[in-house]
């Protein structure tokens, strides 16, 4: 736990550092040729991001929040308006009575959704859902039914905060995401830091 | 990003690995003794499960014997020793109010032609493949398992023993199809007794 707990850790402090990463001298003249009038730039968007993640209802009982990644890809159709596709992962260790021997198990989630944003100059604000397919991995948690019989249609909702960074295209967003099964038990919680680039259109 | 990616993925896979092994729990299944039937012995059946092409070839194997073929188990094992990792957890505890030993154990159903080595007291056709014995004071439990590496090791020791004319390596001998897990009070008659099971089949690799 503390291993996987530490890993999450690692990865999470390692975008924040490099998103902080000072600008080098030879940089400095693109920056200043950034039109730092429209800091949101509309095009394809790529991102990563990684946090905490944990089960809510009778999943959360038996397990422990753990680190969780994600890996989207997202088209602006208008500035407001994002269609998007992401694969999320998690790791979350068993907290169940005995036996099974204590032991991991892994989310994977698979989505695609629409994104809607709300801009506020350099920030905005944004709220998305989407469908898709959950598989949890493997059915460590023996006592809980309806969660790991193979993959799942699932739902996800979830919204967060961003912040398009003087270097143009790239931001960083903080953002949770809930994701439940259609017709499973639980829903898996992910907060996590993002770091995306925008390719203009 | 290709730099932030590659510091990701290094992190990334192993959790993906990790999420993607080939195995899968079974149970709880709670065994109580004196049983139902006040016996002194009670056990749960566990089959493993059989694929496709387990299930064809154990069509093969029953062929094989009723055309009087030669080494048939060694040709169609239907399952081998290292085809599954087995591992079984268990939580014992003695719910009674005076002191009990009790003996939990792995076996396996014996043929009517065999003669089992080892016997489990009350059940004649029982072959003990790993045995743990307690001592539990009234209302104490304990947390344990049968760990893989044993498991198997009594499965090729029984592999080798049923089927010495066959020559593959150990792992590729037939293996069990299935397990008894077992409870057996050893002292008197105290309790009751009552063990809770998992077991984990992993079968390597993906799913």
């Amino acid at each position: 736990m503390a291993v996987r707990l530490s890993t999450g850790s690692l990865a999470w402090l390692l975008l924040a550092a490099l998103a902080g990463q000072p600008v080098r001298a030879g940089e400095e003249a693109d920056l200043a040729a950034c039109d730092t009038s429209l800091p949101a730039v509309r095009g394809l968007s790529v991102s990563a991001g990684t946090g905490p993640a944990l089960w809510a209802g009778e999943v959360g009982e038996a397990s422990r929040p753990g680190p969780a990644f994600s890996l989207s890809v997202a088209y602006d159709l208008f500035d407001w308006l994002a269609v998007e596709a992401g694969w999320h992962t998690g790791s979350n260790d068993t907290a169940q009575p005995y036996p099974p021997a204590p032991g991991s198990f892994a989310t994977q989630v698979a989505l695609l959704g629409m994104k809607l944003r709300w801009l506020l100059g350099s920030w905005d604000l944004f709220a998305r859902g989407g469908v898709g397919f959950r598989w949890v991995y493997p059915n460590i948690l023996l006592r809980i039914e309806n969660l790991a019989e193979g993959t799942q249609l699932a739902w996800s909702a979830g919204g967060g905060v961003g912040w398009y960074t003087p270097i143009r295209g790239l931001w960083l967003a903080a953002e949770s995401l809930a994701c439940g099964a259609i017709d499973g038990n639980g829903i898996w919680i992910s907060t996590r830091l993002v770091l995306g680039y925008t390719f203009p259109l | 990003m290709m730099k932030i990616a590659s510091l990701v993925w290094p992190l990334l896979l192993p959790l993906l690995l990790a999420g993607c092994r080939a195995e899968r729990y079974y149970g709880p299944y709670l065994l109580q003794v004196p049983g139902p039937l006040q016996q002194d012995s009670v056990a749960h059946s566990f089959l493993l499960p059989l694929d496709q092409s387990a299930i064809d070839e154990q069509q093969q194997l029953e062929q094989c014997l009723a055309d009087g073929g030669e080494d048939c188990n060694c040709r169609f094992p239907v399952l081998r020793v290292g085809d599954f990792s087995l591992q079984v957890d268990y939580t014992l505890g003695n719910t009674g109010s005076s002191e009990a030993a009790v003996m939990i154990w792995l076996g396996r159903r014996v043929s009517d032609q065999e003669i089992p080595p080892q016997q489990v007291a009350g059940m004649a056709d029982v072959e003990l493949l790993a045995e743990h014995h307690h001592h539990l004071l009234a209302g104490a439990s304990v947390r344990m398992g049968f760990a893989s590496e044993d498991i198997e090791r009594a499965e090729v020791e029984i592999a080798t023993a049923l089927h010495p004319q066959c020559q593959q390596d150990s792992t590729a001998l037939p293996g069990l199809q299935g397990l008894l897990l077992g409870l057996t009070l050893e002292s008197g008659r105290p309790g009751p007794v009552e063990a809770v099971f998992s077991v984990l089949v992993d079968a390597g690799g993906w799913p």
